[in-house]
């Protein structure tokens, strides 16, 4: 066995064109399956993150009460649960947020809003609408207001001027006159036109609740949904976490949908993919019928010689789809971290108004890709190592060595 | 040359079957692809149509404005006259949106208040398409309003109960009460939050008496983003008939964001497409090199006996192209049959179909394909047929007539 694998490894150098074409060939099937598997899954990771980290958080957590029926009156009911939540490993930060609907005037205009009473000290690391400062600053005290750039046009408030929040709530009509520090501007449009972040401190006056609405955690990229449910069993009842799919309800289902009519695409790939790589090795016999002849007139069974040629189909294969997943994985590591998709869309489509995106789009990495591609390589090496294992074995020395 | 082509092609006829079969599969790939595509695309491009019109004509500076009065159409009766003036028998529907606060019994929301005068055809496809309880109001209803799910939930409220809406700022009465008489689903959770519709006599009496935010052009004869060829001019049309004070845009033009998502189909298609013609590209790289190698030592005569190399080549070009051609033709009519299948109608299959049309995409859905999506495939063929025929086409001119006569392989 070991005198055939010298034989074999010593063979696929010998013709190094045509393993070279068919190494290339079986790194261009696992490296295209790779790159697109990580290219459909990313495009809908990134949908939901920046959905999740400029609409919601990461992972939100609130009572089943409030989540039916989203009123500060459903809120949490103490937040003692708060720590042991900071201790979990998984949870890389929590802040906590009392949404509230109100009426935000200014001395022209009025608007009806959703406004986020947030704590400034931890609100940065579970949203990514504080990073998106373009006038201003950040809120620091009670008293301040941070607005979305168009909905402070709409209502023409400037920086430094003051507008009053009206609510009513379990406290009964309230209204307090806050001072306009900042505006955000993020790209898309439900925080641009719809935005108003006060001071947690003002949001509990304004409606009368003590603890908050959500907590909004920041868990790791592709991680949400899991986090979520595995979190379920540490909260008081009535409490849940809730990850982006579930919090985003039809726009989960569409890239559900959109993942699933990929699906047959993939396999028709997979088949062609597969029948090029096969044909690629049946060449590679066919071209050397008269040398394996004459190894076979030199007394090497057929057998043997069958698994001379196998072996190196095998070996072959082995190397193609090496180079294709390393290829495919460190191609997909680098768009997971720079944002060339984004980039490369954003400069053909121009605005990302229809969907809740940012511009920015990252592959996503998950090793069952490397499934997807080994499972292809696999069938179609097999057929590659049969198929001219098969002819060899038929191989009669004398035709074969007479054959052109 | 060609004569000469066809018999070294078909001389291994399993292989080269093989390989021409690759080619057609993925060619029939492409324009089955496409054609769903383009069936997803126009479903899509007709819900939106539907919904905001083809063309639309709003007060001219209504995207900067911020006082309500400056974003309306004031002389609403004076504008459809000369609209129908303009386009005698065109089907326009008025629109105006108000913001409002809307409270139910203990709760209050900032609202989207839309009043609708819709042509009946559409108004019942809104029906069907969103209305989840109830009805909508009627086109001279002053008291009906249909809610969002989400926003009845939230307001507490379901039919039959009342509703108040407060719309301060505005011209009208300001204030008034209606009762609910439908619960519409939308499915951007937004939306569904948002909005309520009246009827625009209702909407008016509220905030702007006489006045609309803006008439929508529908014309039904344009159901594919494909039949838009005519829209531009006709665009320009209404805008000279209209004159300054109004902006006429195209569906494009409102939604430029949609409008790029379009257009980002076919080239996202045509790289996916790409990928299958590089591996069945492959599949002819090995069927031509193997033909090549085999009939060595007639090469070797051929240029013993004077043929150039460029020759030479064009022999290796000409059987790869034709091998490409005549896979490409059995794709192609099956291809063009698969799509005119579907062209009658076709859905997807069991809980798939409720997802896409929650989606906005009706549940039945008609392919088609462009002489351009043609002309693209069979540019790829072409272009797979001469790269990959280099490789062997340099094997064989290079070759040594007196080496390449005695050659065994």
């Amino acid at each position: 066995m070991k005198a055939l694998a010298r034989l074999a490894w010593r063979n696929v150098w010998r013709h190094r064109r045509r393993t070279i074409l068919l190494i290339l060939v079986v790194a261009y099937a696992a490296f295209t399956i790779v790159f697109y598997w990580g290219f459909i899954d990313g495009y809908a990771e990134s949908v939901l993150s920046a959905q999740a980290r400029f609409v919601g958080a990461p992972v939100l957590v609130m009572t089943q009460m409030y989540r039916d029926d989203p009123d500060p009156e459903h809120a949490l009911p103490d937040l003692s649960f708060v720590l042991s939540l900071r201790r979990d490993g998984r949870v890389r930060a929590v802040a906590p947020r009392l949404e509230f609907p109100a009426l935000i005037r200014s001395a022209y205009a009025a608007e009806s809003v959703l406004a986020r009473g947030i704590d400034p000290e931890h609100e940065g690391a579970t949203s990514a609408v504080p990073a998106r400062l373009v006038e201003g600053r950040m809120l620091r005290a009670p008293g301040e207001l941070v607005l979305g750039r168009g909905l402070a046009g709409r209502i023409d408030v400037r920086l430094g001027e003051r507008a009053v929040v009206d609510t009513a709530g379990p406290a009964g009509p309230q209204a307090a006159g806050l001072i306009l520090v900042g505006l955000v501007e993020t790209g898309v449009p439900q925080v641009d036109d719809r935005a108003a972040l006060v001071h947690l401190d003002d949001a509990r006056r304004l409606t009368g609740t003590h603890t908050a609405t959500a907590l909004a955690l920041d868990v790791a990229r592709g991680a949400e949904d899991a986090v979520a449910e595995a979190l379920r069993p540490l909260l008081p009842t009535g409490v849940a976490a809730y990850g982006p799919t579930e919090m985003l309800g039809d726009i989960g289902r569409d890239l559900e949908a959109n993942r699933i009519s990929s699906i047959p695409i993939a396999f028709l790939f997979a088949l062609v993919a597969a029948a090029s790589v096969t044909s690629t090795a049946t060449v590679s016999v066919i071209e050397r019928t008269r040398e394996l002849g004459m190894i076979a007139a030199l007394g090497l069974a057929p057998a043997r010689l069958a698994r001379v040629v196998m072996l190196e189909s095998v070996i072959t294969s082995l190397i193609g789809w090496a180079v294709g997943l390393a290829a495919g994985y460190a191609t997909l590591a680098v768009l997971a971290r720079v944002n060339v998709l984004g980039a490369a869309f954003h400069s053909y489509v121009g605005a990302f108004e229809a969907l809740p995106l940012t511009g920015e789009i990252y592959a996503a990495v998950d090793p069952i890709y490397a499934l997807y591609a080994s499972m292809t390589v696999f069938v179609a090496g097999a057929l590659a190592a049969l198929i001219p294992a098969q002819r060899v074995r038929r191989l009669q020395p004398a035709r074969a060595m007479r054959m052109e | 040359m060609l004569a000469l082509a066809w018999r070294s092609a078909w001389r291994h006829r399993a292989r080269s079957i093989g390989a021409a079969f690759a080619v057609g599969f993925t060619v029939w790939i492409g324009l089955a692809f496409l054609g769903i595509t383009y069936a997803y695309r126009d479903g899509w491009y007709v819900t939106l149509t539907d919904m905001v019109g083809h063309v639309q004509i709003q007060v001219r500076g209504y995207r900067d404005a911020r006082d309500f009065r400056d974003r309306v159409i004031l002389d609403a009766a004076t504008m459809r006259r000369r609209i129908e003036a303009a386009l005698p028998g065109s089907q326009a529907a008025a629109t105006l949106e108000i913001p409002a606060l809307l409270s139910g019994e203990d709760r209050a929301r900032g609202v989207l208040l839309t009043g609708l005068d819709q042509p009946g055809a559409l108004r019942d496809r809104l029906a069907a398409k969103y209305l989840h309880n109830g009805q909508l109001p009627g086109p001279d209803d002053l008291d009906g309003i249909a809610l969002g799910g989400a926003l009845a939930r939230t307001l507490q409220v379901t039919l039959g109960d009342a509703v108040y809406a407060y719309a301060p700022g505005t011209d009208g009465t300001g204030a008034s009460a209606y009762t609910v008489v439908g619960i519409l689903h939308f499915p951007d959770p937004t939306q569904d939050a948002r909005s309520a519709l009246l009827s625009l006599p209702a909407a008016q009496d509220l905030a702007a008496p006489g006045a609309v935010s803006r008439f929508e052009l529908h014309f039904p004869e344009f159901r594919r983003t494909t039949d838009e060829a005519g829209l531009v001019h006709l665009r320009r049309r209404i805008q000279a008939a209209l004159g300054e004070d109004v902006e006429v845009e195209t569906w494009r033009e409102t939604y430029p964001a949609l409008s790029d998502l379009e257009r980002t189909l076919r080239p996202l298609v045509m790289f996916f497409v790409g990928l299958f013609f590089v591996a069945a590209g492959l599949l002819v790289v090995n069927s031509i090199y193997l033909s090549v190698v085999e009939r060595t030592r007639e090469f070797g005569v051929v240029i013993a006996l004077g043929a150039r190399r460029g020759r030479v080549m064009g022999m290796v070009l000409a059987e790869s192209l034709l091998l490409c051609a005549t896979g490409a033709s059995v794709g192609l009519v099956s291809g063009l049959a698969t799509v005119a299948r579907l062209a009658r109608g076709f859905s997807y299959p069991g809980s798939l179909g409720d997802v896409v049309e929650a989606y906005g995409v009706p549940r039945v859905m008609y392919a088609s394909v462009g002489s351009a999506d043609v002309a693209i495939i069979a540019a790829f063929v072409i272009g797979i047929g001469v790269l990959a025929a280099l490789w062997p086409a340099r094997v064989a001119s290079r070759l040594e007539p007196v080496e390449a006569m005695r050659f065994v392989a």
